[in-house]
């Protein structure tokens, strides 16, 4: 019995790789100047802050007392949104992926609120709901005395909320893509839901997983709208980079210009890490 | 738990048609299911592995009732013992071969040491004349498609099921890894005396690796028996098909068969058959020979008909025939094999009036499924 007459294809890289020798068809020559606006529209205000930017000052503004704090504050705040994210956004993409129930559809809209609403409105929605005489808020605050708005813990859920859909529809797109068949075939050999969950079902989405985790970090870090109507603007509390960035145009250019280039370097950092795992799955 | 007896009466009703069946198999029994698409085969292994739930039936596999919808018993798919392997291999990509083969025996407690042992044995047993420990280090991507679904038969039967379903096993296989497989299936499988439920279209893997046949159409069961019998004398028009025969229904009459619309069809009854009864006549397509004009001479059964396709087939060509305007439409499908060089001579195509003619000697007249 010969079982080395079939040879194995080719990884899909190898015949992608090589695409010189090929020629467009489906590629108007007139596109391209549209598509060049398009990227200048992007790329040239990101030129214009390079060019604005004061380098000489540029260790002592990035130094400052107010700009260290507001830096570490960002990332601890967006790390602590990002796994919340990741904790609550991650069974609701399952549930959307995967459950049978009616319904779910509706639901489903309700979680893109966030994307395409504007963030200021949500901070409001989040302090009528969490605020002093809010439905929660209030019961929180005779119940147990505690008090969110303008606190740290505001500036993690104003960041959650609008984060979340991020992570949500990327992580359900990729549940939808692996399908359920490799999971069907895990419960046929005795795998437990959970089992099959952490061993079959994990591995297969941590693309999509981790594609949207970057994006929702990214998000939190950019959060301005819904922060400062819901966190308001105190430094080292609430005053994440977004916020102080806007309060230094006022009265410092060079300083605002310092922290935007900061924000523009993590941005970049954060599309190196996460593109080439969106664009290229585990098969 | 190896070869356990399965007795399974399910109902299941669908938009298209509602699954209403009795399927039991012995222990080491393999029972291959035919039927066209659409007539519940994978519905039917659906609620055999559990990932279906029936509206109403009773399946037990060995000792126990896995689904029992008078009682409230539906045990879920992993607490079955029924494997599955299906038209795809569907590895778990971003496991080696080992892992994949391992992981029915780790979910089922089996410490790692001892099922990466038995995945290696395995991985051997459905690789032979191949480096074992290279294939099991390797992963899916980069085996080739009969290996990957060779590993996927090991992993199936890495748990030891009770019951095994092979769902089209074979299907989406090259032809050159086809034959192979379909040994290694015959060894693993009925040699082993694993017991079985195979979904197929194929004749072929049904004779080599079934020891009876049940023919579904429309959710329900129109034939069964043992393999030979069932695909020789073919009661419904479709099993003719897989069996790579022609078949005209219609009833019993003293020289033969009488069709629907009065057709009278020459042909000797193997099995005695009342008047009247339900009968169908079969024949192979090479005892057809093609005209384009109305042959006279020797008694046989002479056809007009339609060529509808062209099908090369090696050395002989298959002509299908369809109804000409107003004919019946049990001449829809007929088949005759003609040598490429009789083809050449008729010159026709698709469309072009026919007329094909059948000795009465080479007709069997059976009893049909009504």
């Amino acid at each position: 019995m010969s079982v080395t007459d079939d040879v194995p294809q080719a990884p899909q890289a190898e015949r992608t790789r090589d695409r010189r020798h090929e020629r467009d068809v489906a590629l108007p020559r007139w596109m391209w100047v549209p598509a060049v606006v398009a990227f200048l529209v992007i790329a040239l205000p990101v030129l214009g802050l390079l060019l604005e930017a004061d380098w000489a000052r540029m260790p002592e503004l990035l130094t400052s007392e107010a700009a260290l704090a507001a830096l570490r504050l960002s990332l601890e705040t967006a790390a602590a949104s990002t796994v919340l994210c990741i904790l609550l956004g991650g069974p609701l993409a399952a549930v959307l992926a995967r459950g049978r129930m009616r319904g779910l559809r509706t639901l489903r809209s309700v979680v893109l609120l966030p994307l395409v609403l504007p963030p200021v409105v949500g901070g409001l929605a989040l302090l009528y709901l969490v605020g002093a005489r809010g439905l929660v808020g209030e019961a929180l605050n005779l119940g147990f005395g505690i008090t969110i708005p303008f606190t740290t813990a505001a500036v993690v859920i104003a960041q959650t909320f609008v984060a979340m859909p991020f992570l949500v529809v990327s992580l359900e797109g990729a549940l939808r893509t692996a399908g359920e068949r490799y999971e069907a075939v895990a419960a046929t050999l005795g795998a437990s839901p959970a089992l099959t969950f952490r061993r079959v079902t994990v591995p297969l989405v941590l693309p999509g997983l981790m594609s949207g985790t970057v994006l929702a970090f990214a998000r939190c870090l950019g959060e301005f709208g819904a922060t400062i109507t819901f966190a308001g603007n105190l430094q080292g509390t609430t005053q994440t980079l977004p916020l102080l960035v806007y309060i230094q145009r006022e009265t410092d250019d060079a300083g605002a210009i310092a922290l935007s280039l900061l924000l523009v370097v993590v941005a970049i950092l954060v599309i190196a890490f996460a593109r080439p795992r969106t664009t290229e799955g585990i098969r | 738990m190896t070869g356990a007896a399965l007795a399974a009466t399910v109902r299941l009703d669908r938009a298209a048609f509602t699954l209403d069946v009795s399927l039991d198999a012995e222990p080491g029994e393999v029972v291959a299911v035919l039927g066209p698409n659409g007539s519940g085969k994978s519905t039917l292994l659906g609620v055999l592995s559990g990932l279906l739930v029936p509206d109403a039936g009773r399946v037990a596999v060995g000792d126990t009732v896995v689904t029992d919808v008078d009682a409230g018993v539906s045990v879920p798919p992993h607490r079955r013992g029924v494997g599955l392997l299906a038209q795809q291999a569907l590895l778990f990509p971003h496991m080696t071969a080992l892992a994949n083969v391992a992981f029915g025996p780790r979910a089922a407690g089996v410490p790692r040491r001892d099922a990466e042992a038995r995945a290696r044995t395995l991985i051997a047993d459905v690789l032979p004349g191949l480096d074992a420990d290279d294939m099991a280090g390797r992963r899916p991507s980069q085996m080739s498609g009969g290996q990957q679904q060779r590993v996927a038969l090991a992993r199936a039967l890495a748990p030891r099921p009770g019951l095994l379903l092979l769902d089209e096993p074979l299907a989406a296989l090259d032809v050159d890894a086809t034959p192979a497989m379909r040994s290694l299936l015959r060894r693993v499988i009925r040699d082993a005396k694993q017991t079985a439920i195979l979904v197929t279209h194929s004749a072929l893997d049904a004779l080599v690796l079934a020891d009876r046949v049940v023919v579904l159409e429309g959710g329900r069961i129109v034939e069964q028996g043992p393999t030979r019998e069932v695909l020789t004398k073919p009661r419904t028009p479709f099993t003719a098909r897989i069996a790579g025969l022609d078949l005209v229904p219609g009833t019993k009459c003293p020289d033969g068969l009488r069709t629907h619309d009065g057709t009278l069809f020459s042909g000797r009854a193997g099995d005695p058959i009342a008047e009247g009864d339900d009968a169908a006549a079969v024949f192979p397509p090479s005892a057809v020979s093609v005209f384009r004009d109305r042959p006279h001479g020797s008694p046989r059964n002479v056809l007009r008909v339609t060529l509808a396709a062209i099908e090369p087939q090696g050395d002989t060509v298959r002509l299908r025939a369809s109804p000409p305007d107003g004919g019946p439409s049990w001449l829809e499908g007929l088949a005759a094999d003609v040598t490429l060089a009789a083809a050449a001579d008729l010159a026709v195509e698709p469309g072009a009036e026919l007329w094909f003619a059948v000795k009465a000697t080479e007709v069997a007249i059976h009893p049909a499924a009504s």
